[in-house]
């Protein structure tokens, strides 16, 4: 039913939890998972963020990459097939959608919050953006 | 972890049809129950010159309506051999009745079209799956 899955992670509880939502779907479903993080770079009240600085970026992308190494092994061990992928760009929203099109996937898979934003009643930012924009599906975890 | 309950509010439109046969694959996979909830709006058509009858007249004939509809959908559950019942619910506010529903019947996912029964835009997100999606405490699933 779903054979392509995406997940967005950004290392909190609730992309967490997505995820092993995801591997409760995939496992039965025999799909495939991509995990998907975005890196938006420095942000300076000048200019904004900025793509300029190269170790930085580079930094934050080995650290990501330690977070998603623990959640590579839990799906080794109930055999999905796994991808990840890191991207950067300024636009987090966008850069998940394009994402999400040019892998034909047939879910998206997040949580409800993420790192940013003060209000846990209703959605955050990132979440509501990609569930209204996106063309497939979009499961959204709480 | 896995969907026990799964909750599909369904109006009759396409998308929603879309979300219960979701929902079909799904239970047959993780042999979960299916619930389907059907809210009518509560027609009040005011003014003191008109009858009271009319207004429950209206609300038998839209149960009528529904009951019909639902038993399309009992066929294709009977045929996947999953477990469904069905409910209809009058209220004013959609929104609300539906989380209210989940949070009271212990629902594991929510699973719904992207847009219902409003013809104004298929581009963006109808008005009851946004408000679904933020209001309710478990996971939604919506289909597009």
């Amino acid at each position: 039913m779903f054979k392509n899955i995406l997940v967005s992670y950004d290392g909190t509880n609730f992309s967490n939890r997505a995820f092993r939502k995801a591997l409760d779907i995939a496992e039965k479903d025999e799909s495939k998972i991509t995990i998907f993080t975005v890196i938006e770079g420095e942000y300076s009240a000048i200019t904004g963020f900025s793509k300029i600085n190269i170790q930085t970026i580079r930094k934050q992308q080995s650290a990501a990459k330690k977070y998603i190494y623990k959640l590579e092994k839990d799906a080794k061990n109930l055999n999905v097939p796994i991808s990840v992928k890191i991207k950067q760009g300024t636009s987090i929203i966008k850069e998940i959608i394009s994402m999400a099109n040019s892998d034909k996937t047939d879910l998206i898979v997040m949580g409800s919050h993420g790192r940013t934003g003060l209000n846990k009643l209703i959605l955050g930012s990132v979440a509501n953006g990609v569930a209204q924009q996106s063309k497939c599906s979009v499961m959204v975890i709480k | 972890m896995t969907f026990k309950n799964i909750l599909v509010p369904y109006d009759g439109s396409t998308y929603s049809l879309l979300a219960f046969n979701k929902a079909v694959a799904l239970s047959k996979q993780h042999n979960s129950h299916i619930r389907v909830l059907s809210c009518l709006d509560i027609r009040n058509l005011g003014g003191w010159y008109i009858d009271k009858r009319i207004n429950k007249d209206i609300m038998k004939k839209a149960k009528k309506i529904t009951e019909e509809l639902f038993l399309k959908l009992d066929n294709i559950a009977k045929k996947n051999a999953v477990s469904v019942d069905f409910k209809i619910i009058e209220s004013n506010n959609t929104v609300k009745a539906i989380t209210s529903f989940a949070k009271s019947k212990n629902i594991d996912l929510v699973i719904m079209g992207s847009s219902g029964r409003g013809k104004f835009d298929k581009i963006l997100l109808g008005s009851v799956s946004n408000g679904v999606m933020q209001k309710a405490k478990c996971p939604v699933l919506i289909i597009k």
